[in-house]
């Protein structure tokens, strides 16, 4: 499935071609201990920092990012409820460049829809991860920022921004859609300021992400990185 | 300048031409059916935003060289359908490179992108994907029935297999339109290109509710973006095609807009006027009256011409 | 064994539609409670032997063939978990709750088997991630993982008279931590996955704490009584309620 050749954390890499550096140390990743036959299912490489182009040519990349926004259709929560208007003729998302994306393959931005339970936060990795570069993160209603009003539960993450970078919170509970095309219009800010770099914090600063994950989420059995 | 040369720059000049008229198209479509749900809709060049920007992803993941290769071989699909069809009559810039028995390889090559396609998304390994594909091979397999019994037809009818010279014959006002002079090839044709633009009532093999996407679930970054291009082109080359067939042709640039355009909205319309068939049922479908209709326009054209 | 009516003091069981179904069992069984809390709902308790006896013989004879709910209460100051199975007979439109006590016992704690969070290295070494850390209850099990723990409070199954319980006896081993042998994938996990503390639904589980040891309680929140707090800030010169 794979063609990534399994590379031990001694003999990594750290300069990928074209002048792109690699940033971070390399770690043991969970793979290595795998059996052969399942080693190539999985992820093995640890994710990369890319430099953004130079002067103009990135700015004009971040006026397309800016506009045409992929949102991953998974509802995490509750406040996915507040996505599904979006569509509708009442505040038709798509004349803003907002459109859902079935994959996280294709997706640029991941609307966290209020509280995430453990079990959903594992998932929300696993989706986050798979997404590819430039990507952003919506975080929707007050759980994601403190908890909101689950945040003396067993089974709910209080701050959203210890496992996943968050690139702009909404608060509410539930905020509105108009609340949530707002808070499109300030990703769209950031996006086109040259700060959107989510996906780079973390490959930065992804030992950090990865022990604030692994604190929570109690049965890993996943890879480290599933891409 | 070698007549060679000079040729394939006037086919690059209308290749490039005909992408930016799809992605127009596409944006035009996406307005219409907007004001049909009665929404705003995305502008017009949507399109190109969304290309750039897939173009300008910076990480991509590759599952093996099939999975490289299926956007190729899907461009090449409609890039080439559209190399062998000359889109307007008469025209040295838009002749591109049409031959003696062109709708046969025409035939061929709407078919060529989609195999292409079902080998690299079936490397991604994602199931989805493999759905997605045998949905689309089998309802491709049942809409061509009807499609090539009109061809048939129309090689019957007008004693070759040239689409230039198809269109010739029926030049000298529009009563010499295939639309007219066999109305059963035309309506098999067109009723098989409703599955070949998998709209409504045809779109489960796209269906992006039920399965994420259908084929293309796993390609992203710049594969998203080469597919995108060549869906504006393929749409395009099939609008032509079709044009070509059964409309007339085209003799100027502003006649082609315009009865692509015309012959777009039929897709459209059925599009939002109708819900979804399931696989099986647009299979049944195409394989009785169409075909029926397909097998009646073969006997009118021999009988009658 | 006190028949007074329940909460709302206003219907006794012999006055309620349940009448009937109350003779007949308390003729085959033996009752240490039962009351009415309105016209169509009634609770009786039995001792553990007696409970599923009375759940068949009401399923199969008394017409109550719609299993509502099973679910539990931890009584922790009498040492005991108060399970409840809610049964409906469409006939009556009625409803009656089934009180069973148990004991307590000590708080199970669960081990998963795929190892630590912390990804200590030996525990991942040879397990194939799929296969998550499923708990590990077997009396004869728990010896071998070399993990001594308390066993679970046991309770009769009763997925062989409605297969769906089997999930509420999934569900209840995690919350509560009392175990049904014989159910069909009883030690799967439910909701929690990885779950390693006591039952998070015991009431001698401080879940705040546990919220404020695990995820990273943002500092800065504030609690409000909305009362004042309007008043404060949009009509402070107004007299206060008499409520607040």
């Amino acid at each position: 499935m794979s063609e990534a050749k399994i590379v031990r954390p001694d003999e990594r890499e750290d300069k990928v071609g074209d002048g792109r550096e690699a940033v971070g140390r390399a770690i043991r990743l969970a793979n290595l201990d795998l059996p052969e036959a399942d080693r190539e299912l999985y992820c093995d490489a640890r994710p990369q920092a890319v430099k953004p182009y130079n002067g103009i040519l990135e700015k004009f990349a971040n006026w397309a990012r800016a506009n045409s926004l992929w949102i991953l259709g998974f509802g995490t929560g509750c406040g996915a409820i507040e996505l599904r208007p979006l569509m509708t003729s009442r505040f038709d998302m798509y004349r803003y460049g907002i459109q859902p994306r079935p994959t996280p393959r294709q997706s640029g931005v991941f609307i966290i829809g209020g509280y995430a339970s453990v079990k959903t936060l594992k998932r929300i990795v696993r989706s986050y991860e798979q997404m590819q570069n430039p990507k952003f993160v919506l975080a929707l209603g007050s759980c994601t920022i403190n908890g909101g009003m689950y945040w003396d539960s067993y089974n709910t993450i209080n701050r959203l921004d210890h496992y996943i970078p968050v690139d702009v919170y909404i608060a509410g509970c539930m905020p509105r859609p108009e609340a949530l095309i707002a808070g499109f219009n300030k990703l769209k800010e950031i996006i086109r300021a040259g700060k959107g770099e989510g996906a780079n914090k973390y490959a930065e600063n992804f030992d950090w992400y990865k022990a604030n994950q692994k604190k929570v989420i109690r049965d890993w059995n996943m890879p480290d990185y599933n891409w | 300048m070698n007549p060679i040369v000079l040729q394939i720059l006037f086919a690059a000049i209308s290749l490039f031409v005909i992408l930016n008229w799809g992605l127009i198209l596409g944006g035009i479509t996406a307005r219409i059916q907007a004001r049909v749900q009665g929404r705003i809709g995305i502008p017009v060049w949507q399109g190109y935003i969304d290309i750039i920007k897939n173009y300008f992803q910076r990480t991509s993941i590759s599952h093996g060289i099939m999975f490289y290769l299926g956007p190729i071989f899907r461009v090449a699909g409609g890039v080439g359908t559209y190399m062998f069809i000359p889109a307007i009559f008469g025209s040295v810039l838009f002749s591109n490179f049409h031959f003696a028995g062109d709708v046969i390889l025409v035939m061929y090559f709407v078919f060529f992108g989609q195999l292409g396609m079902a080998l690299g998304a079936g490397e991604s390994g994602h199931p989805y994907s493999a759905i997605g594909v045998s949905r689309g091979l089998a309802q491709m397999t049942a809409f061509e029935v009807p499609f090539a019994l009109s061809v048939i037809a129309l090689a019957a009818q007008y004693h070759t297999l040239s689409i230039t010279d198809i269109v010739a014959a029926q030049q000298g006002g529009f009563v010499h339109w295939t639309l007219f002079t066999n109305p059963f090839a035309v309506i098999a044709g067109v009723i098989s290109l409703l599955g070949m633009n998998m709209h409504n009532p045809f779109s489960v093999v796209i269906a992006p509710q039920e399965i994420p996407i259908g084929p293309p679930t796993e390609y992203h970054s710049s594969f998203l973006a080469l597919l995108q291009t060549n869906r504006a082109i393929f749409n395009i080359a099939k609008l032509v095609l079709f044009m070509n067939l059964f409309f007339g042709g085209a003799t100027t640039i502003w006649g082609m807009l315009i009865k692509t355009f015309s012959l777009y909205m039929v897709t459209i319309f059925v599009g939002v006027s109708f819900p979804r068939f399931r696989v099986d049922q647009s299979i049944r479908f195409f394989l009785r009256v169409p075909t029926v209709i397909g097998l009646a326009a073969v006997v009118f054209a021999i009988l009658v011409f | 064994m006190s028949k007074e009516s329940g909460l709302n003091g206003t219907v006794t069981l012999e006055q309620s539609r349940l009448a009937g179904t109350m003779q007949e069992i308390e003729r085959r069984f033996e009752l240490t409670d039962a009351y009415a809390q309105r016209d169509s709902l009634g609770f009786v308790t039995v001792s553990r032997k007696d409970a599923v006896p009375l759940i068949t013989h009401m399923r199969d004879y008394l017409g109550f063939t719609h299993l509502v709910l099973v679910t539990a209460v931890d009584v922790m100051e009498r040492g005991i978990l108060r399970l409840v199975y809610l049964l409906h007979n469409h006939g009556l439109c009625a409803d009656i709750g089934i009180q069973v006590e148990i004991p307590r016992g000590d708080n199970p704690v669960t081990v998963s088997r795929s190892g630590d969070a912390d990804g200590s290295e030996e525990s991942r070494a040879g397990t194939r991630p799929g296969h998550d850390g499923d708990t590990l209850f077997a009396p004869g099990l728990a010896s071998t993982a070399g993990v001594s723990k308390p066993a679970y409070t046991e309770m009769d199954s009763i997925h062989h008279l409605w297969a769906q319980a089997a999930t509420y006896q999934r569900e209840m081993k995690e919350m509560y931590g009392v175990h049904f042998p014989g159910s069909p994938r009883i030690d799967d996990e439910f909701a929690l996955e990885g779950w390693k503390d006591i039952p998070p639904m015991r009431r001698d589980f401080d879940t705040l704490a546990y919220s404020e040891r695990t995820f990273f309680p943002r500092p800065g929140r504030e609690t409000h009584d909305p009362v004042e707090y309007m008043k404060q800030n949009m009509y402070p010169d107004e007299p206060t309620p008499p409520s607040a």
